[in-house]
């Protein structure tokens, strides 16, 4: 009962998404794979973002050097009700290869510089350890530890190999993953 | 890379705290979990099935307004906002898709709508309907398992299932398709799931099951 009279009065960490001064500023980056070669090689990423504005174009800027952002791929934006969901899609890939990139309108409202890593071929890592981060349910309000849990997995994994396809297990079972994982209470989502 | 099996926001029950009692929270709450998300999912692939929390918006201010309600119908924020490999391994939507990972193959299934379409069909339009049923009925589903097992049998398999809620599919994947894990999301008290701590999994026995699970913007935590 406690805890569900203080979850009621919970406030969001982030509720201001969006300024309004800036409605063509890209917010909310987030990738995918996007399809494969002939080989059945992922060889593709989708870059999603949103704008509160729309904007004329829809812009990828990127290459294998954070400084030099050579090749650009456009997509489109459409929207449901409030703001703009941008699409993108990076083909033809190089695999295990550092990509950077940023996004925006193409000209003067672009974002900061992301990262990713291709997928490894599969002929070259058959037999590899292969590990994910896997999870079901989050949420805003009591997402935020797995949100931390799972940002830390990403950074060790970055400072430990410098690559990102090495992935630790994650199950997310509680607001709290730092709690004892093989004595998670079972909370069902309904 | 991340897969997530659905339920991902909770931007369906933000309704449910006292900061958006009298105003409408939907998008702002769905905006905001993609920002808190961003530093994470900008860097690695985040590869989504679709949960219960993604089919609509139950919120007083959906019931109030046609449009919002409208708007929000039928899984469209997460169709829209998010973008899987479907077309390329001929899936559906953003809710079955399939792609390879090295030497893993991946497939995603959705089983929330086995629910939430009743209820979502009351609410939208037979149009919208009808179509979505026709592309979520068991022959896409039969045809995307094939060709994504055909396309990937000699590799390791693991599947993503939002809100997973039975055994036939469970048993179908493991025998059928030899697939090795399938994390899930809410799993609706037909068996009782487990969790895992962090470690590494190597891909190589068949019937590794491993649900995740439950929690998430509830109130009743």
């Amino acid at each position: 009962m406690k805890h569900s009279f203080l979850a009621l009065f919970a406030t969001f960490s982030n509720t201001n998404a969006f300024n309004a001064d800036e409605p063509t500023k890209p917010e909310q980056v987030h990738i995918a794979l996007a399809g494969s070669d002939s080989s059945s090689n992922s060889n593709g990423m989708s870059i999603m973002y949103q704008t509160l504005q729309d904007t004329d174009s829809s812009v990828v800027n990127y290459g294998t050097s954070a400084d030099s952002l050579t090749s650009s791929a456009s997509g489109s934006s459409s929207t449901y009700l409030e703001t703009y969901d941008h699409l993108v899609i990076l083909a033809d890939l190089l695999p295990n290869t550092s990509y950077y990139y940023s996004v925006g309108d193409g000209d003067s409202s672009m974002s900061d510089v992301f990262s990713f890593h291709t997928p490894p071929t599969s002929a070259s890592e058959e037999g590899a350890n292969v590990n994910f981060a896997f999870f079901g349910d989050m949420g805003l309000v009591n997402g935020e530890n797995t949100r931390t849990y799972l940002q830390q997995l990403v950074d060790d994994n970055q400072s430990k190999y410098g690559i990102k396809y090495g992935w630790v297990i994650l199950s997310f079972a509680n607001p709290n993953p730092t709690h004892n994982h093989s004595q998670l209470n079972n909370k069902q989502s309904t | 890379m991340i897969l997530h099996g659905g339920d991902a926001g909770y931007a369906d029950d933000s309704f449910l705290h006292a900061k958006c009692w009298f105003r409408f929270c939907y998008e702002d709450v769905f905006n905001s979990y993609m920002n808190e998300m961003e530093p994470i999912v900008s860097q690695v692939p985040w590869m989504t099935a679709p949960g219960n929390h993604e089919a609509d918006c139950h919120s007083p201010a959906c019931f109030l307004s046609k449009s919002k309600r409208e708007a929000l119908s039928n899984f469209t924020a997460y169709t829209n906002r998010f973008h899987m490999p479907s077309e390329e391994s001929g899936g559906v939507l953003n809710q079955w898709h399939s792609f390879n990972y090295g030497p893993v193959s991946e497939r995603s299934e959705q089983q929330a709508n086995e629910r939430t379409n009743e209820r979502t069909n009351e609410r939208t339009n037979e149009r919208t309907n009808e179509r979505t049923n026709e592309r979520t009925n068991e022959r896409t589903n039969e045809r995307s398992n094939e060709r994504t097992n055909e396309r990937a049998s000699h590799k390791l398999k693991c599947g993503v299932a939002g809100s997973l809620r039975s055994q036939a599919l469970r048993k179908l994947n493991t025998i059928q398709y030899e697939t090795n894990i399938i994390p899930t999301n809410s799993i609706h008290f037909i068996f009782a799931p487990s969790s895992l701590g962090a470690g590494s999994l190597h891909c190589d026995g068949l019937g590794n099951w491993l649900p995740g699970c439950c929690g998430g913007d509830q109130v009743h935590l």
